[in-house]
């Protein structure tokens, strides 16, 4: 290939996981996407609603009462991420308050389970800590151990 | 042509909150002091030129 080329970049760079949230009787499409952020290694991890006119969504509730399920779906993701790239150093927030409380509680419960195979900190007050049960963090970063 | 557009703008737009997310990610990320992240994480990553 002697012709002449333009220079090409990666945009972006992410990957996507879908898996279907139900009640039993309505379904709601969950879209987690991973997105490189920073030194190719930081990748932001974001979980949400994919709408009926195909929007995404960070504040939609889909009342579907499976919480826990999906919480448990997205650290099987994680999980399956961080093993095709264990050099990878995940970051995810709450997309408000509430949100970001909901996944320290999740993360504290289920820290027993976590820990033997992940690092997890927070970032309080600018700095970088392991997690902290009480405390309120920025955001969360994990990576695998 | 015009169609193409649209569609990808429609596309974009749909995608709002994910780029907020990821904006908002990159803001944090210029934050991150890599060298002491690597102390406090006991990591070896390179530190990124700013």
């Amino acid at each position: 290939m002697e012709e002449q080329k333009y220079p090409f970049s990666l945009v972006s760079n992410e990957t996507r996981y879908e898996f279907i949230s139900t009640d039993g009787t309505k379904e709601t499409k969950k879209v987690v996407v991973i997105t490189e952020v920073d030194n190719n290694i930081l990748y932001n991890l974001a979980l949400l609603d994919e709408l009926e006119n195909g929007e995404l969504s960070d504040v939609s509730e889909s009342r579907n009462k499976d919480m826990e399920i999906i919480l448990a779906t997205v650290f099987q993701i994680v999980n399956a991420y961080l093993e095709k790239y264990p050099n990878h150093l995940l970051i995810f927030k709450g997309s408000d308050k509430r949100r970001q409380r909901l996944y320290r509680i999740v993360i504290d419960k289920e820290l027993g389970n976590i820990l033997p195979i992940f690092t997890i900190f927070g970032y309080y007050n600018g700095q970088l800590m392991p997690f902290i049960s009480n405390e309120e963090s920025d955001y969360f970063l994990i990576k695998r151990k | 042509m015009k169609t193409t557009q649209n569609s990808e703008i429609k596309s974009l737009d749909k995608e709002r909150v994910l780029q907020k997310k990821v904006n908002d990610a990159r803001e944090f990320a210029k934050k991150i002091n890599w060298e002491q992240l690597n102390a406090v994480m006991n990591t070896n990553y390179p530190i990124p030129e700013r």
